[in-house]
C-alpha cells in the first residue's frame, strides 16, 4: 500500500520507540510491569547468590570428605553450611506466596477496583483475549521465575542432600522447593490469587485472602506430601535391634511385629523393666521400619506437582469461563 | 468472521430492541423495552437514577448481557464478532490507568483496535493542549473526560455510547466537552447515545429521544415529533377533576393551581372549548411523563421496530 507521508498515520513512526510487544500484550506488559520486572529481577538476584553459594558448598564438601567420616561431615555441614541453606528455603517457600499475592490477587481485582475493566473490554478485541492474555502472561512471569529459581537451588542442594535438614528431604523445606515442586506450587498460588481477585473486586481482600490461601495450603499439603509415595518397608529379628536405614532414606513409620504378623506399636515394652519378658509375652518377634528411599523422591515430586497443576489447570479454566461468561 | 452490510437495510438503524429486559437477582433493570435509533442522530436517553439507563448502555456496549429479547446493532446481533469494534462506549466515571500516560492511553487505543485512527486521538487531545506525558491520575475530570473522548473517537465508531459524560464536570468543562462531542460526532457521522439527567443538556444537544423510567420505556422517537404530538392546555377549573373536553384526548399529568386548570395532553384532535394551547417545551414534556408513571407510553411509529410481532428470537 503506498500512501503519501501526510496521510499514513504511521510516518511518525520511526521517532517512537520500536513495538517489541503488540495488541493486549503491550497493554498486559506496561500495565504490570512494575511487579513483573520487579519479579524477573528479585529472581535473577537470588539465582546469582544461590549459584555463589553453590560454589562454596561444593568447596566445603571436598574438603570435609577427604578429612572425615560421615558424622563428622554432617557435624561440620551444620556449623558451616546449614544457615545459607536454611534461608534459601526461606527465601523460596516464599516465592508462592509472592506469587498469589503480588502477581494473582492484583491481576483483574485492579481493574475490577478502578472500572478499567469496562475501558479495555471495550476496545475492539473479545473479552476472552483480554483474560487470556492478562492470565497466560502473568503465568509465564511465574513460570520462568520459580522454574530458574528451583532449578538452581535444585543444582546447589543435589551434591549436598545427605547433610541439608540433616538428610530430611521429604520436609516442606526441601522437598517442596526442588524439582517440579517450586514451580507447581507457584503456578497454584497465582491461579488462586488472580481467581479470588475475579470474584471479589477489592484488591486488598483478594490479596489478604489469598495470604489465607496460602497458609491452608501449607497445613493441607502436610498431611498429603507423606501419601504421595509408597513407604518401603524393612523388618528385622528383635534381638537384631532397629534396622538401619538406607543411605539418604527418610524414615516413615516404625512397628513391631508379633510371630502372627500383627503390628503393635514402637515403644511396645520400650519402658518396661524387663523388656525381653514383656516380648516374649506380646509374641513380639520382629522391629519393623517404614521409609522413603531417596530414589523415590523424583517420583514423590512428579506426583505432587501434577496434582497440583490439575488443581491449578481446573481453577484457571474456571476463571477464564466466568470472565467471558459474567458481567466484571 | 462474520460480515456487517456496510450500508443497506441493516445499517439504517443503529440500535433494535425488542423486548429487551434485563433483570439482577429479582429485580428488573430493564423490561420489555422495544424502540430503534436511526443512524446518524444525537439521541438523548433520559430517566431517574437507577431507571435502567446505565443498564441499557452497558447492554448495548457488551458489558452485561440481556435477560431476554434481542439487541441489534446496525442490524447485527450485539453479542456477535465485529460489533465492539463498531461501537465505543464511555463509563460514566471515565475510567483510565492512573499510572498509564496519555500517550500511553493513545498507545493502547492503537494496539487494541485495527480502525484505530491516531490523527483523530492526537487532534483533540492536543485541542485540549494536554500533557502527552502526564499521568492520568494527576488529570482534571474535564482532561480525563478529553482523553476518554479521545479514545472512543479514535476508534471511529459508528456507534458511540455515553453514560452521563456531563456530570461530575464544572460548568466550563461540561461546556467544552459538549462542543468537543458535538463537532466530532458531525465530523465523523458517529451516532451518539448519550444519558443523562440533565435535562437541559439533553434538550440542547440531543434531536433523538429515549426516555425510562423504572425500566420500561416512556418515550421514544424524535423530538419534533415527541413535541408536537403535545399540547399543553390551560383555560379556568369548572369541575372537579379533568374536565370531559380534555379527558377525550390522552392526558399525560393535569394539575389544579387555585382556579386554573394545566394539563399535558396528546390531542386526539382539535381541543374543543375555552382552552389556551400552546407547544410545551422538552423539559415539561420529560418531566410530566417521568412523573406520572401511569401515563401510557409514546413510542413514535418511527421509533418502534418493524416486524416487532413476527420477530423471531425473543429467546435468544
Amino acid at each position: 500500500m503506498t500512501t503519501t507521508a501526510k496521510q499514513d498515520p504511521r510516518a511518525e513512526q520511526g521517532k517512537r520507540p520500536p513495538r517489541v510487544m503488540r495488541g493486549m500484550a503491550w497493554l498486559v506488559w506496561r500495565q504490570h510491569r512494575t511487579a513483573f520486572v520487579a519479579c524477573l529481577l528479585l529472581a535473577a538476584a537470588s539465582c546469582v547468590n544461590m549459584l555463589w553459594q553453590r560454589g562454596t558448598t561444593r568447596d566445603f564438601l571436598a574438603r570435609a570428605r577427604t578429612d572425615g567420616t560421615a558424622v563428622d561431615v554432617l557435624e561440620a555441614f551444620q556449623g558451616a553450611q546449614s544457615s545459607a541453606f536454611q534461608s534459601a528455603t526461606w527465601t523460596l517457600s516464599l516465592v508462592p506466596v509472592v506469587a498469589g499475592v503480588f502477581l494473582g490477587a492484583p491481576l483483574i481485582s485492579g481493574d475490577r477496583e478502578r472500572g478499567t475493566v469496562k475501558l479495555v473490554t471495550t476496545q475492539s478485541m473479545t473479552r476472552g483475549r483480554w483474560i487470556l492474555t492478562k492470565l497466560g502472561l502473568a503465568a509465564l512471569v511465574t513460570l520462568v521465575c520459580s522454574a530458574a529459581l528451583s532449578a538452581v537451588f535444585t543444582w546447589w542442594w543435589e551434591p549436598a542432600h545427605l547433610y541439608v535438614n540433616s538428610g530430611h528431604w521429604d520436609e516442606s523445606g526441601v522437598f517442596d522447593n526442588t524439582g517440579p515442586m517450586l514451580v507447581a506450587m507457584a503456578l497454584l498460588h497465582f491461579a488462586a490469587g488472580a481467581a479470588l481477585g475475579m470474584f471479589l473486586r477489592r484488591t486488598v481482600v483478594a490479596m489478604v485472602l489469598t495470604f489465607g490461601f496460602a497458609y491452608a495450603v501449607e497445613i493441607l499439603w502436610d498431611t498429603v506430601r507423606p501419601r504421595l509415595g509408597t513407604a518401603r518397608t524393612l523388618t528385622s529379628p528383635v534381638e537384631a535391634g532397629r534396622p538401619k536405614l538406607p543411605e539418604g532414606a527418610v524414615w516413615h513409620d516404625e512397628w513391631t511385629v508379633d510371630a502372627h504378623g500383627g503390628l503393635h506399636g514402637f515403644g511396645t515394652c520400650f519402658n518396661e523393666s524387663t523388656p525381653e519378658g514383656c516380648r516374649a509375652n506380646e509374641g513380639i518377634v520382629a522391629h519393623r521400619l517404614e521409609y522413603f528411599g531417596y530414589d523415590q523422591m523424583n517420583a514423590m515430586q512428579w506426583t505432587g506437582a501434577a496434582i497440583l497443576l490439575a488443581l491449578t489447570a481446573a481453577i484457571l479454566t474456571f476463571t477464564v469461563w466466568w470472565a467471558r461468561r459474567r458481567p466484571l | 468472521m462474520v460480515g456487517i452490510p456496510p450500508s443497506g437495510e441493516g445499517s439504517r438503524w443503529a440500535i433494535e430492541a425488542r423486548g429487551l429486559g434485563k433483570r439482577y437477582r429479582r429485580r428488573w433493570a430493564v423490561r420489555d423495552c422495544s424502540f430503534r435509533v436511526p443512524a446518524g442522530v444525537v439521541c438523548g436517553l433520559v430517566g431517574s437514577n437507577g431507571a435502567g439507563k446505565s443498564t441499557l448502555l452497558n447492554m448495548a456496549a457488551g458489558i452485561t448481557r440481556p435477560t431476554g429479547g434481542s439487541l441489534r446493532l446496525f442490524g447485527t446481533p450485539v453479542a456477535e464478532a465485529g460489533v465492539p469494534a463498531r461501537c465505543a462506549f464511555l463509563a460514566q466515571d471515565k475510567p483510565l490507568f492512573p499510572r498509564f500516560t496519555v500517550e500511553d492511553h493513545l498507545r493502547m487505543g492503537e494496539e487494541l483496535n485495527p480502525r484505530w485512527d491516531r490523527e483523530v486521538a492526537t487532534r483533540i487531545v492536543r485541542s485540549g493542549k494536554l500533557p502527552l506525558h502526564a499521568r492520568a491520575g494527576a488529570l482534571s475530570g474535564g482532561q480525563r473526560s478529553r482523553v476518554a473522548l479521545a479514545l472512543a473517537f479514535g476508534k471511529r465508531p459508528d456507534l458511540l455510547l455515553l453514560d452521563e459524560p456531563l456530570a461530575e464536570l464544572d460548568p466550563l468543562a461540561a461546556h467544552e466537552i459538549a462542543g468537543l462531542l458535538m463537532s466530532e460526532a458531525a465530523e465523523q457521522g458517529t451516532t451518539v447515545v448519550m444519558s443523562s439527567h440533565q435535562l437541559s443538556d439533553v434538550s440542547t444537544m440531543c434531536d433523538y429521544l429515549l426516555a425510562v423510567a423504572d425500566g420500561r420505556l416512556r418515550l421514544a422517537g424524535e423530538v419534533d415529533a415527541l413535541l408536537s404530538a403535545h399540547s399543553l392546555v390551560t383555560g379556568a377549573r369548572l369541575v372537579d377533576g379533568v374536565p370531559p373536553e380534555i379527558a377525550r384526548h390522552t392526558v399525560v399529568e393535569s394539575r389544579v393551581v387555585g382556579r386554573q386548570f394545566t394539563g399535558l395532553i396528546r390531542p386526539e384532535g382539535p381541543v374543543e372549548g375555552d382552552w389556551r394551547t400552546g407547544e410545551p417545551t422538552l423539559e415539561e414534556v420529560l418531566l410530566a411523563y417521568l412523573r406520572s408513571p401511569g401515563a401510557p407510553p409514546l413510542i413514535t411509529a418511527d421509533a418502534r421496530p418493524g416486524d416487532l410481532d413476527d420477530a423471531p428470537e425473543v429467546a435468544a
